[in-house]
């Protein structure tokens, strides 16, 4: 229990970083027009809500791997957010890489 | 000549259209009423006796989601800024961890009929009736609303004022809603999600059609309107931040977690287990395909009018497009590529019609939940008998009906674009309610007064962003977001009222004196324990298809009883609860019931043995055999 206690304000502090400094980096690296920065926000800090709720899930025993279907919930949940990530990531090589016929 | 679509349109062709959308609302009508047989209590009036198979629930979900407005806002969105029009249908696999392992559990096993009502179990009735406001204030904003765009469109196509044509549509859907409860509900949705599907599907193809492919589609589409994003912050209205802030996690956990509509049917499903098979089905099936059925024609749109002006002039086949406003993309191009046949063109038109029954009559229908759980009978009847309450909830449902009519009035007075009204509204309604049920599914130590200094604080400091709109831009900056733009109030909300309800629960002692066992993620175990009735049998076995039905008096109501054999297939113990369901299994459990098992009976392998009103309780038939499925 003491150990939950400690660890929110890091898991805090490292949210708020990450929030902050994630997509500013992205900007840096790749520009703000580019159809990956969106890609990049969405699922860079849509994963960390994402591992939260998995965190919050499987330490309050929501979830108990092992038991009943939850372990197949659990890997469906994973999947799904790969399954996501990579069709908009395929959606935007297509848009990209399929000439378009109006030349401009 | 008839010029009320934006398009040619004789008089002879306005009729069929008319005719063909009247003939639909009679026969969804009549239909929806058929299933009022269905709701022999207040249970099932509501919630169908949490009997029904997942893909029914899912399938209804379909049309529940897409409003009357959808076609037309995501069409000129789909326009104007292209395939990114589907964002807000495909970005809501964040939260669901925390909707299957958490809330969908925390609400099904507490049995909770609305979320006022675990307000008041989870914190106090000061809570819960914070609850009521804000909740209806959502529900009546989206009722207003639907009507309100399904009266602009009408008056766009036929020139109806929307004096009588709003009233008129009103009163059919409250007929069915009023006399049918959910599983008038439920199926209809199940129908009209089909014809959503099959009129978008058939305005795709004449589309993909006139264009010569889904290659030329693709190959003339420009790029900007193929990506899946809009940029990060250029538009304030339309930007990928404010999106995933107001729209991924405001609003999806609005939709998911709070709207009583989504709610109330995934309360309708036989089992936890299977309610995760409906919300995956969701996210994963159905919304995307909304998010094509209504914003394509958006794109094949932008494709035509490239190609057109590329060729100097129409495309083979169909007249030339000319899209002057763009709030009439999608009458204009389905009249158009479906080669102005009013026949077909008459079906697409019902099916906006569906899509504005099928929001509506769950909203009345969740409306009058809380009207009956949440203000009749705790405060003005509390003791009255279930036929009583049935009457009320009808009554309850028929003034909702008519709650939502009068905002039209309200609707008809605002300025600004649909869609600008739209998440206006929205965005300043939910934050305080949706991180307060965050808080208190998610945080066991979020005590009562947390929660309602939380929620009035975040409905001050979010409306006061109204006013003054700077209070959002260090957040804003913080998120590289658009200070400007219309989610960013949600955000702010959300936050204001998170510190709050944190701050003021650690400052106050905890709520040792009441009892929410159940009612947090922590406590989900002793949930499911005290739901059953017993501990838990989480070994998974399998179910036992097409078993005679007996009857045997000597088997209390309530409970059956099956061979050691039948016992054994689906790894049961006596007093572990059972889903038994007439063996079709098409019919998605309108025939069906939870009950437990009794000691195994002597008798042959095959053959179940209950008393007659166990069997009249799950609407069984006389010689139908049914299939049992344990539960845990």
């Amino acid at each position: 229990m003491s150990s939950r206690k400690s660890e929110a304000p890091l898991i805090l502090a490292g949210t708020l970083f990450f929030v902050y400094g994630f997509p500013r980096a992205v900007i840096r690296w790749l520009g703000e027009s580019s159809p990956w920065t969106p890609y990049l926000y969405l699922y860079g800090l849509g994963l960390v809500t994402f591992l939260i709720g998995l965190r919050v899930i499987l330490k309050s025993r929501a979830c108990q791997p092992g038991r009943g279907h939850d372990s197949a919930w659990l890997a469906v949940l994973l999947l799904g957010y790969a399954f996501f990530a990579l069709l908009h990531a395929a959606w935007i090589m297509a848009a990209l890489y399929i000439p378009f016929k109006g030349g401009g | 000549m008839h010029h009320g679509f934006g398009i040619d349109i004789t008089t002879g062709a306005t009729i069929v259209v008319a005719i063909v959308s009247f003939i639909y609302f009679i026969g969804i009508m009549v239909f929806g009423t058929y299933f009022s047989k269905f709701s022999k209590n207040l249970n099932d009036y509501f919630y169908s006796g949490q009997r029904f198979a997942w893909w029914l629930a899912a399938a209804s979900m379909v049309a529940t989601g897409i409003g009357s407005y959808s076609y037309l806002k995501y069409s000129e969105q789909g326009f104007n800024t292209g395939m990114s029009s589907t964002m807000t249908y495909m970005n809501d696999w964040f939260i669901v961890p925390f909707f299957i392992f958490g809330w969908l559990p925390i609400i099904y096993f507490a049995r909770v009929r609305s979320i006022p009502e675990y307000f008041e179990r989870r914190f106090n009735r000061t809570a819960r009736y914070f609850a009521v406001i804000i909740i209806m204030a959502y529900m009546f904003f989206y009722i207003g609303y639907n009507l309100f765009t399904m009266g602009v469109a009408i008056e766009g196509m036929f020139g109806i004022r929307q004096l009588w044509s709003i009233p008129v549509i009103t009163l059919f859907i409250g007929i069915y809603v009023t006399f049918g409860g959910q599983t008038a509900v439920i199926f209809t949705d199940l129908v009209q999600g089909i014809m959503l599907y099959i009129a978008g599907g058939l305005a795709i193809v004449a589309g993909l059609w006139a264009l010569g492919g889904f290659g030329e589609f693709w190959g003339w589409l420009p790029v900007a309107h193929r990506l899946p994003f809009v940029d990060l912050v250029a538009d304030p209205k339309f930007n990928a931040s404010g999106l995933f802030w107001g729209e991924a996690l405001a609003g999806s956990i609005a939709f998911t977690f709070m709207n009583q509509g989504f709610i109330m049917r995934y309360l309708t499903i036989r089992s936890v287990h299977e309610g995760r098979k409906a919300a995956l089905f969701n996210v994963v099936v159905c919304l995307p395909l909304s998010a094509i059925v209504v914003g394509a024609v958006g794109w094949l749109a932008r494709a035509i009018v490239t190609k057109q002006a590329a060729v100097g002039g129409a495309l083979a086949g169909i007249e030339p497009i000319h899209i002057e406003n763009t709030y009439h993309t999608f009458i204009v191009v389905c009249w158009e590529t479906l080669k102005r046949n009013s026949w077909l063109f008459g079906f697409v038109v019902a099916a906006l019609t569906a899509a504005l029954m099928s929001t509506i009559d769950t909203l009345i229908n969740a409306c009058a939940a809380i009207g009956i759980y949440d203000i009749y009978k705790p405060l003005i009847k509390p003791h009255a008998d279930d036929r009583h309450y049935l009457k009320a909830a009808r009554w309850a449902s028929a003034l909702a009906t008519v709650l939502g009519l009068l905002l039209v009035i309200w609707f008809n007075r605002q300025t600004g674009s649909l869609m600008a009204i739209h998440y206006k509204g929205i965005m300043l309604i939910i934050p305080p309610i949706v991180t307060t049920i965050f808080l208190g599914a998610f945080w066991k130590r979020f005590n009562a007064l947390g929660a309602c200094v939380s929620m009035l604080i975040g409905v001050v400091f979010t409306m006061a962003t109204n006013w003054w709109p700077g209070l959002v831009r260090p957040l804003a900056w913080f998120v590289v977001g658009n200070a400007a733009d219309i989610y960013m109030p949600a955000l702010f909300g959300m936050l204001v009222t998170a510190v709050a309800g944190v701050v003021v629960s650690l400052l106050t002692r905890p709520d040792t004196h009441k009892d929410i066992t159940g009612l947090t993620v922590e406590t989900l175990d002793k949930a499911m324990e005290m739901y059953k009735g017993g501990p838990p049998n989480h070994v998974p076995g399998r179910p036992v298809k097409r078993i005679e039905v007996r009857l045997d008096e000597s088997v209390p109501p309530g409970l059956i009883s099956v061979s050691p054999a039948a016992m054994e297939t689906m790894k049961a113990h006596e007093g572990d609860m059972v889903y038994m369901t007439d063996a079709r299994p098409w019919l998605g459990g309108l025939r069906s019931q939870h009950v437990r098992f009794a000691a195994p009976h002597a008798q042959a392998d095959r053959v179940v043995l209950m008393s007659k009103a166990t069997r009249d309780d799950a609407f069984l038939l006389d010689g139908r055999p049914v299939t049992l499925d344990k539960i845990f």
